[in-house]
């Protein structure tokens, strides 16, 4: 995959406030680009690699976890997916199975999550 | 000769006229002795003191006595004595009342024959005797009036009460057991229970056995048939002997199904709750996640060398925006969780109500792809009920909507116009429709058609109770293009 100036991370939410707090937040130290769900994440691939996806569970048209099948399937290596979730799910152990990187409850600290993101969008 | 005349020639006079007195004292008797020929009477002291009347100064005439006979028992008296002196009767007998110098009235039992004659046949004394009924006649009445107090403190009682004897054979029971077996006007005792109500079923009939068997039995609600009744069986027994059954039941029918209905409308709204508080973390927990990072960009920014007031402006709008968004789910939730059963009705605006529903449902249609739009037509309209149950009403036809929408064009819409006294609520989908067949059972309890795990089919049923209780209707609308379901409920002036 191609390295841009920064890391470059995929915001994946169907909520546009969120998405754009996360961008202008995310603005020092990465460059981001957006997806309102997952068949939009998908368009964006194709034309954009990125280091890193953070992407919400819950959306319409595609969800979190199809989104996770679909990026595994279709690259190799794949970008790494951390998942970002309002609901209290048991099925967070699942979805690491099937290859996600982390499952993030809302809300995280952004720092935090700064953290992350610098860590795995560094490595890949 | 028997033993008695032997002994009675053996006595003297005197002997026997203090035997007689010995036996009139003991039979508490007072002697009259009348004179036909000028109505005098010799009245002997203990007739005299029987009234409370001094012996020396009574005067020995009829009068002494007729004047204190009560006067509605007089001519009886008279009657009778005719009687007796044309000889229509064996002896004289009167039971009448007299006034005791104390003003009291006695009861007299009065009794006498002819007991002298002229030469000609004709008689010319009349003798009898006075005997003193009033305590004996007392204790009658308040037998009587006990038993009728009695009779009808049974008959009145407020539940259905028979007491039957060993054989079930009825011994009384109150107008309600009466009317309860279709016996109004049946006289019930000494009739036996199996030949007056020949249906009664197995339970009861076990229930009586058990009983008699010395079993005290009750229950506080039991369901026999369409009825829930309180009842109580118990032994009737009389020095440790069962004499027969004591049976009673109360119908709670009413009681009951009210507290189901209640139970139910809890149970319903639970559910809600339950159905709704992923999508209430999810709505509570993207504001928070927007918050927290916007103040971590106010913070960032207002640390820069030269904060730019463009992006402060942002972030403060975003947090107001963001913090009103979460306000008002935890003020739909706060709302919904209020048992307000017992609150008066009050005016609840449209907007308010439709901001309710969206706080809570917005995040569910959204994750569904269903889209929910609101179209309210009334302006500024309000509506007599109260808030959770309004909320609680709207929520059960949304998400009913929403499994509908899922299997058809993804849309749920709820509409609010005003109609004459009334705003009508309608939640239209854009589902498959209600199958013909299930028309008619859509507002029973627990009929879904839902997968099982998805709602219990309460929905609609309590949405019906809730809206009858708010002085409303609410049914379902046939032969329209989608599914529509509609709320009528009284309008209340701004």
């Amino acid at each position: 995959m191609t390295r841009g100036p920064g890391i470059k991370v995929l915001v994946v939410d169907d909520e546009p406030m969120l998405v754009r707090s996360l961008q202008r937040f995310l603005r020092e130290g990465f460059e981001v680009v957006t997806a309102g769900h997952g068949l939009a994440a998908l368009g964006v691939l194709e034309q954009t690699p990125v280091d890193v996806v953070l992407s919400d569970v819950r959306m319409p048209e595609m969800d979190g976890p199809t989104l996770l099948d679909a990026i595994r399937a279709r690259w190799v290596p794949p970008p790494p997916v951390i998942l970002l979730t309002g609901y209290a799910d048991a099925s967070d152990g699942e979805l690491v199975r099937r290859g996600a990187h982390a499952v993030l409850g809302k809300p995280i600290e952004p720092v935090v999550l700064v953290t992350m993101l610098r860590q795995v969008g560094a490595r890949s | 000769m028997s033993f008695t005349k032997q002994f009675l020639d053996g006595l003297s006079h005197e002997q026997l006229l203090a035997r007689l007195n010995l036996a009139l004292e003991g039979a508490s008797l007072g002697i009259w002795d009348w004179d036909l020929r000028d109505d005098s009477v010799q009245f002997d002291r203990r007739w005299c003191e029987m009234l409370g009347l001094d012996h020396a100064s009574t005067p020995m005439a009829l009068s002494t006595w007729s004047s204190r006979v009560h006067p509605d028992d007089l001519d009886r008296c008279y009657a009778e004595v005719k009687a007796h002196l044309e000889g229509k009767t064996a002896r004289y007998e009167c039971a009448h009342r007299m006034r005791h110098v104390n003003g009291e009235w006695l009861f007299i039992l009065d009794r006498g024959r002819i007991s002298g004659r002229d030469e000609q046949g004709k008689p010319i004394r009349f003798t009898g005797t006075h005997f003193d009924l009033t305590a004996s006649e007392r204790a009658k009445q308040a037998v009587a009036r006990h038993e009728l107090e009695l009779a009808e403190l049974v008959a009145n009682l407020p539940t259905a009460v028979a007491l039957l004897d060993t054989q079930l054979r009825y011994v009384t029971a109150s107008a309600q057991w009466s009317a309860a077996h279709g016996l109004v006007g049946v006289a019930l005792r000494g009739q036996l229970h199996e030949v007056l109500c020949p249906k009664t079923s197995p339970r009861w009939q076990n229930i009586f056995r058990r009983a008699l068997a010395g079993e005290s039995q009750q229950a506080d609600e039991e369901r026999f048939d369409d009825r829930w009744l309180r009842w109580s069986a118990q032994p009737w027994l009389r020095a440790g002997q069962v004499e027969g059954i004591i049976v009673s039941f109360e119908d709670v029918t009413d009681a009951v199904l009210t507290r189901f209905a209640r139970e139910k409308e809890r149970a319903s709204r639970l559910e809600a709750l339950a159905v709704f508080a992923g999508g209430v973390a999810h709505e509570i927990n993207s504001p928070l996640q927007v918050i927290g990072i916007e103040a971590e960009l106010l913070v960032r920014e207002l640390s820069a060398a030269k904060p730019q007031l463009a992006d402060l402006r942002e972030s403060a709008e975003t947090l107001a925006t963001t913090a009103k968004r979460a306000m008002s789910v935890t003020r739909a939730l706060r709302t919904l969780s209020r048992d307000a059963s017992a609150d008066p009705l009050e005016a609840v605006p449209v907007t308010g109500l439709f901001d309710n529903v969206r706080a809570l449902c917005q995040s569910r249609f959204a994750s569904a792809n269903v889209d929910l739009a609101f179209v309210d037509g009334t302006t500024q309209g309000q509506v007599s009920g109260r808030p959770s149950e309004l909320l609680h009403m709207l929520l059960n036809l949304v998400d009913n909507a929403l499994h509908a929408a899922k299997e058809g064009a993804r849309w749920v819409r709820l509409e609010a116009r005003r109609e004459g006294a009334q705003v009508v609520l309608r939640c239209v989908d854009g589902g498959p429709g209600v199958a013909p067949e299930n028309v008619a059972k859509l507002m029973s309890p627990f009929f879904t058609t839902k997968p099982q795990g998805i709602g219990t089919g309460l929905g609609l049923s309590i949405v019906r109770t809730l809206a009858e209780r708010s002085g409303g209707t609410f049914a379902f609308v046939e032969g329209e293009l989608h599914t529509t379901f509609e709320l009528r409920l009284p309008a209340r002036e701004g």
